[in-house]
């Protein structure tokens, strides 16, 4: 294997641990920022063990060769060296990683009864989860709620899913929420997201909005707007989801 | 400023543009993530409806959200377009810029964010920034804020800022902190009781220069609020009590009254029955970090409108919106569900949902010093500002086929709500039917037929929907609304419209084509005037 190749792949763990300090100290401050060079440093560190040998692709300046002054003296980051790392750490993944799904930020609604609840807690024992956004004013959320409800309990005999449905309903109507689903009679988990902190985290422009997630709780499919005949569609997608397969499968 | 956000958009830029998402060798997944949404319309001016002329032609509303998240820390930063803003939205939206950046991090039970920011404290009554980009609003705040989860069931937040105007900042300096403890969280022995009780209370203190060389205006204003919510089984019980020092201002014409607000809701539920009751009484509780500011500017409180949100057309004609200065209402709704092969329910089953509210001013009596005026705490104004009586039958006759019918009854005071005069109050009565019916596993059509009747104002109209849907990527609708009742025989206009769209997962394309009548938008209580269109409107939406 390339030397090249190795320098980089130990670079892909440096070089994050770095980036989004230094973007946010020189985003803050303008100008130019003395970082822990956890960069440099940690380069020294595996040359200084062997583990890389003295092949540099770009030049270290004087003072990060020696190890003892490095600890004690302030580095300042040249405004080139940053962008450089930027292209390499772009670079670096592009080759060494396949695209990972993300999963759902950690952000705190509410429950029908008031108290907080915090989305990090959303689970379904490793089976799938899908969240949909409405709101009681919102028709086609409450026609899609209505259709899946209707077939709710033979979609969790077949793949244990759960359905949490995330009420975006401000002050003016999130006192009729456990009522109006009370009434309907739907079976799913219910929670209200009072000043859209969830629904701005999760990028949501309208509703409804549905996401599935799969049993380690990745976002695998997203969905906006309602026709009638959908639920079917999300159905495929869900057993896709149970079974472990991708949804391009 | 401009080296700060150029830098965030090289660095977002390069990752967006090669969709690369970093891992970390720690915990959590990360990546950029955000969401687009573009409105863009064409202009013909129409002397007929009033659609004025249009010297740009074409406008076009747009943004673009990216979030970048990795761990216990994001950053994000907005794009805004207006160039130039959409008809009904304020002219002073205007330009390109990058906006709503900021940094927040996570650690242990502290959350720490810098920048722009939203937030609300209990139901909004004196403090509650959000956004609502369909009516041009936001009231974004940009400064430090803190959350806090000391322990368990005990949270805290508090912030310093300023807030946004347009792409510039209103002259106040807020300051707030909000506290909340859930006992049955907190104290071990509770937890297993059936009641759950939390507590809340907040402050909100805003700084404001005296510029006035007649009057002494209070520079530093607070407010305070404290809030009870109950829950016992499908009972809940939520109140929220809201006081405010002297704050003169443009919206309550420099009074010194102190003001206040109360907010009161309850609600029962069961398996197939539920019934909410809410109270509320607002007096002099406009409060804004611009004693100056008016309309949608500015606004650091959230005073719900406690009357049904409306999703039918014609139902939209008279919308309410929350009198700030001083209004006491109350609504009550009732939501029953008839089991399927109930003899009510038929085989299918039937949905019955009743609502009624009604909202008068306050009791008010003028003195003649600078507090403006008395007012009964308990007694209602004279004036009705809107009634509103909805009673919605939904049923489903056979696998493919559901009938809606509606009928409200609506008493509407133009003159206070919309701040006009000379209009009076409008009593009207509208008749809905709609109808759902599944052609086939992918084909469905839907239709609405509605028709008010009033004899004030514009008097009668008629309105008729026929939505096509394939599902899951395809809608084709075409409606017209007609103003059959109008005295004035020129003003009876169809205003016809027809617009597709295209859905694909979250991507949404949709144009339409057609004549649009001058009305009210409101979403959640905040309105825009939207005055008469036609033409061409494009409409796309994403998030990634």
């Amino acid at each position: 294997m390339n030397i090249l190749f190795i320098i980089l792949k130990l670079l892909k763990f440096i070089i994050p641990c770095s980036l989004s300090a230094v973007a946010v100290a020189y985003a803050t401050t303008g100008r130019q920022h003395s970082i822990i060079p956890c960069l440099p440093l940690r380069l020294l560190m595996l040359r200084q063990a062997g583990i890389i040998p003295s092949f540099h692709i770009f030049n270290i300046p004087s003072e990060f060769t020696n190890l003892a002054t490095l600890k004690k003296t302030n580095i300042k980051v040249n405004k080139k060296y940053l962008l450089l790392i930027i292209l390499i750490a772009f670079s670096v993944n592009l080759n060494a990683q396949e695209q990972k799904k993300s999963s759902i930020p950690s952000v705190n609604i509410k429950k029908t009864d008031g108290s907080a609840f915090n989305t990090e807690n959303i689970s379904n024992d490793g089976k799938p989860i899908i969240i949909s956004f409405w709101a009681t004013w919102c028709k086609p959320c409450i026609q899609e709620l209505n259709a899946i409800s209707e077939i709710y309990s033979e979609w969790q005999e077949e793949t244990g899913v759960k359905l949490i449905a995330l009420s975006v309903d401000d002050a003016r109507t999130m006192n009729s929420v456990a009522p109006f689903v009370n009434a309907k009679r739907w079976e799913y988990d219910v929670y209200l997201d009072p000043n859209g902190d969830f629904k701005r985290a999760m990028n949501v422009n309208l509703v409804p909005h549905v996401f599935l997630l799969n049993g380690n709780r990745e976002i695998v499919h997203q969905h906006t707007s309602y026709a009638p005949g959908d639920e079917e569609h999300l159905f495929e997608k869900v057993k896709k989801a149970a079974a472990g397969k991708s949804m391009s499968e | 400023m401009q080296r700060n956000f150029f830098l965030f958009l090289l660095v977002f830029k390069i990752f967006f543009f090669h969709s690369v998402r970093l891992s970390y060798c720690q915990q959590g997944i990360s990546g950029i993530h955000g969401n687009f949404q573009t409105d863009i319309q064409y202009y013909k001016s129409d002397s007929s409806i009033g659609a004025p002329e249009v010297p740009e032609k074409v406008l076009a509303n747009s943004f673009l959200n990216l979030v970048y998240s990795s761990g216990n820390f994001s950053a994000g930063i907005r794009y805004e377009s207006f160039l130039n803003a959409l008809q009904g939205f304020d002219k002073r939206y205007q330009g390109n810029y990058f906006l709503f950046r900021y940094a927040s991090y996570t650690m242990d039970e502290l959350e720490i964010t810098a920048g722009n920011f939203y937030d609300q404290f209990g139901y909004g009554l004196i403090f509650r920034s959000y956004n609502e980009w369909g009516l041009g609003y936001d009231n974004a705040m940009d400064g430090v804020r803190l959350r806090y989860n000391p322990y368990k069931g005990i949270y805290v937040k508090g912030f310093v800022a300023r807030q946004r105007v347009f792409f510039d900042y209103g002259p106040g300096i807020v300051r707030g902190a909000d506290g909340e403890i859930n006992l049955n969280e907190t104290f071990a022995p509770l937890a297993e009781k059936k009641t759950k009780v939390i507590l809340g209370g907040s402050f909100v203190s805003k700084y404001q220069p005296d510029e006035d060389p007649v009057l002494n205006l209070p520079e530093n204003v607070s407010a305070y609020s404290g809030r009870i919510n109950l829950a016992r089984g499908g009972f809940t019980l939520g109140s929220e009590l809201a006081y405010k020092i002297n704050d003169p201002s443009t919206v309550n014409q420099l009074i010194y009254k102190p003001g206040n607000a109360l907010f009161l809701t309850t609600g029962y539920s069961r398996k197939g029955f539920g019934v909410t009751l809410t109270g509320k009484r607002i007096d002099n509780m406009n409060f804004r970090s611009d004693r100056t500011a008016i309309t949608n500017n500015l606004s650091l409180n959230f005073l719900p409108a406690i009357s049904k949100s409306q999703t039918y057309r014609l139902a939209t004609l008279y919308p309410y919106a929350t009198q700030p200065n001083g209004e006491l209402g109350g609504q009550a709704e009732v939501f029953y569900n008839f089991k399927s092969g109930s003899k009510l329910g038929g085989k299918y089953g039937t949905g019955i949902s009743i609502n009624f509210s009604r909202i008068n001013s306050i009791d008010t009596t003028r003195t003649n010093d600078e507090l403006g005026y008395t007012s009964d705490f308990f007694k209602a104004g004279p004036k009705i500002y809107f009634q509103d009586f909805n009673v919605e039958i939904s049923k489903k006759i056979n696998k493919n086929l559901k009938l809606t019918f509606t009928y409200i009854n609506q008493i509407y005071n133009i003159d206070v709500v919309q701040g006009l005069v000379g209009h009076g109050t409008v009593y009207d009565n509208i008749g809905i039917i709609e109808m759902d019916l599944k052609l086939s596993k992918k084909h469905s059509i839907r239709g609405e037929l509605q028709g008010l009747f009033a004899e004030q104002d514009k008097k009668g109209w008629a309105m008729a929907l026929v939505e096509f849907t394939v599902s899951p990527h395809w809608f084709f609708a075409v409606f017209d609304e007609y103003n059959y009742g109008n005295d004035d025989k020129d003003l009876r206009i169809h205003y016809y419209s027809a617009s597709m769209g295209y859905i694909r997962n979250v991507t949404r394309i949709s144009i339409g084509y057609g004549k649009q009548r001058e009305g009210l938008l409101c979403v959640g209580g905040v309105c825009r005037q939207v005055p008469a269109s036609n033409g061409f409107a494009l409409s796309v939406t994403s998030s990634f």
